[in-house]
């Protein structure tokens, strides 16, 4: 097992997760006009008391990432931007922030526009390795530990097929 | 040919043992025991060491051998094997005392990719199992995920577009033994064979980032019949205060000949040290990151370079600059001195020869008294004296009370001591080919050209877009 171990090891330092990892590269937030979009002291009317605003920023945070491709999603901010997240959005934000909504499955990172809350990205990217966590749509089906009350009954959620709902004795 | 390995196809293996690790068998007692996965074409070596150097020890059971059966070209998926992907990415800065990524701009890069051969990989999976409930156990956690295949990626860097592959299970054989069975109570093997679809790649292209922030193009002129290079080509470098001769979008026929296009779009207003950005006729009102942060490459303050392109210089003026903290809007640029025209040296045989003046002034309204040391020179901005006033402004008179200056607007004059001199004599100086001179007033640090007509800046001013650019 210390050789599938350590080969496994290897295969998952090559590729830790599906799809591809963009959280190195910066995204350049631009305007409507297609210029950076700044938001220094300089250029805008700024409440420096406002707990959200980081005093030494520049950039606006992006509205989207700027990279493209296959299975990007990974519930992470573009250029690595302060989040927050829990399963409701909070009360005081201002535009450009982002929440991660962990009540999502998968979870879902929005962006605080100025009025609204706009949908980002989903996580999608997990790991390639067969574990008991893993969450792919046949994943989910074989890694189920959860079992429902229905009708003053515990029923196992993940059932044989062929047992599934099978008749029981009936005498 | 230089050495290059990158275990491409290393990868593919050991992500076929990654997908077929973590699968487990349930034993009558109903407790679970992992199948270890190994690669089945070890080296003599290891398989000595796994056996403990013995030759009576068999394998254990049950386990998985993968192993690479055969490789061929897949000609159905060549293309231009000429053919470069480029891709560009700007990186986020990188705290070397952190350790960490921040959120601002850091590196640029353009990646190039050559096209990467495409082969098919087989690999089979061989499942050694003891009993048959063992073997199906097996089998039935395997074959469901391949429907009809499964992705497989070798790395997740977001630059390898060769990364991402699938595994299709193109046959089984369910039994390595015969039946019915002899006398030989052999290891039972259920054999999987997969195929995947591979590339091979050669290493990529790290370069900085190219990307075009000038387009320059001249436009059909339908009254010539041709697009005139000899006319437009000299006017890609071209600066001039006068709007025909600057870059510009229309000819004095009110045709349009030239159309520059550049990334941020904006002029740039140079006063001495200071550079503004101008739009519409309007400056000091853009902020500089606007530029930076869109131009290819990571300003750093003081190394950054600014270039500007005038028609009458052959090479253009360089400047290392940096943000003014203070006011974004502004550049504080400190100009490289051996790209800035060279001052003429000026001076009558036995005075000083030198290429400065000291000061710029109208001699109707200033007196010169504190102006008189030996060698200081000033510019002229009206006429004075007159070879028929017998009695001039005393101010301007020479040590011993006579009239001995008579110059005009434009002439540059020096103190001998006793007198003022003429150094330079503009009216004689009206030939814009060999005539023009150039002078730096010490009291502003302001250069000036004289073009034959008039003075003018040597080297400040406007430059409309395309006319100047920045290297990062």
């Amino acid at each position: 097992m210390q050789i599938n171990n350590a080969v496994v090891a290897q295969a998952e330092a090559d590729a830790p997760k599906s799809g591809y990892d963009t959280t190195n590269l910066y995204t350049l937030a631009v305007n409507k006009d297609g210029k950076p979009d700044l938001v220094t002291v300089d250029m805008n009317d700024l409440d420096s008391s406002s707990q959200e605003l980081l005093a030494d920023r520049i950039n606006q945070t992006p509205e989207r990432t700027g990279y493209q491709g296959y299975l990007l999603g990974d519930g992470i901010p573009p250029n690595g931007e302060a989040f927050g997240h829990g399963a409701s959005f909070p009360t005081n934000s201002i535009e450009g922030d982002y929440f991660l909504r962990t009540d999502f499955m998968p979870n879902r990172l929005f962006r605080q526009d100025g009025s609204r809350w706009v949908k980002q990205e989903d996580n999608v990217r997990m790991t390639l390795t067969n574990t008991d966590s893993r969450a792919t749509q046949k994943g989910t089906f074989v890694n189920n530990t959860t079992s429902n009350i229905i009708g003053g009954e515990t029923v196992t959620e993940r059932q044989p097929l062929s047992k599934a709902l099978k008749p029981k004795a009936d005498n | 040919m230089q050495h290059f390995y990158d275990g491409q196809i290393r990868r593919y293996i050991t992500q076929m043992v990654r997908l077929l690790s973590n699968f487990s068998y349930a034993d009558s007692k109903g407790n679970l025991t992992q199948i270890p996965v190994m690669y089945g074409d070890i080296t003599r070596q290891v398989g000595a060491i796994i056996k403990d150097n013995s030759e009576n020890k068999i394998p254990s059971a049950p386990r998985i051998g993968v192993y690479v059966t055969g490789m061929e070209m897949d000609r159905t998926r060549t293309a231009d094997a000429t053919y470069t992907g480029k891709v560009h990415l700007r990186e986020r800065t990188y705290d070397e005392n952190s350790n960490e990524y921040l959120n601002t701009q850091g590196s640029n890069y353009t990646v190039e990719r050559l096209m990467p051969t495409p082969y098919m990989l087989n690999i089979n999976c061989d499942i050694w199992s003891t009993n048959t409930e063992q073997k199906l156990q097996i089998l039935e956690q395997i074959l469901m995920l391949f429907n009809p295949s499964l992705e497989i990626q070798t790395t997740d860097n977001y630059v390898d577009w060769t990364s991402l592959s699938v595994v299709n299970l193109e046959n089984i054989n369910f039994s390595s033994r015969s039946i019915p069975m002899g006398v030989d109570t052999e290891i039972d093997v259920a054999t999987l064979g997969f195929q995947t679809p591979i590339f091979i790649s050669p290493p990529a292209k790290v370069k900085k980032l190219g990307v075009i922030t000038n387009v320059i193009m001249s436009i059909f002129d339908e009254t010539k019949g041709t697009i005139d290079l000899g006319q437009s080509m000299p006017e890609l470098n071209a600066y001039d205060d006068s709007w025909g001769n600057s870059i510009k979008n229309k000819d004095a026929d009110g045709r349009i000949h030239l159309q520059v296009t550049t990334a941020s779009g904006y002029d740039a207003i140079v006063t001495n040290t200071i550079v503004q950005l101008g739009k519409n006729g309007i400056s000091g009102e853009i902020n500089w990151r606007e530029v930076l942060e869109s131009e290819p490459g990571e300003y750093a303050a003081g190394l950054s370079k600014i270039y500007l392109n005038r028609i009458d210089l052959a090479a253009p003026v360089v400047g290392t600059f940096a943000l003014n903290n203070l006011d974004e809007t502004q550049i504080i640029v400190n100009w490289d001195e051996d790209t800035i025209p060279t001052n003429t040296v000026l001076g009558l045989p036995n005075s000083p020869q030198k290429g400065t003046i000291d000061a710029i002034i109208d001699p109707t309204r200033v007196n010169p008294v504190n102006l008189k040391v030996a060698g200081t020179r000033i510019l002229l901005l009206g006429d004075i004296g007159a070879t028929a006033n017998t009695d001039g402004a005393d101010a301007w008179k020479d040590s011993s009370g006579n009239d001995t200056l008579v110059a005009s607007e434009n002439d540059i004059i020096e103190w001998s001591g006793t007198q003022w001199q003429i150094v330079f004599d503009s009216s004689t100086k009206n030939n814009p080919a060999t005539d023009v001179t150039y002078t730096t007033n010490l009291t502003s640090g302001i250069q000036y050209k004289w073009d034959g007509t008039e003075w003018t800046l040597s080297f400040e001013g406007e430059y409309r877009k395309g006319s100047w650019r920045l290297v990062l």
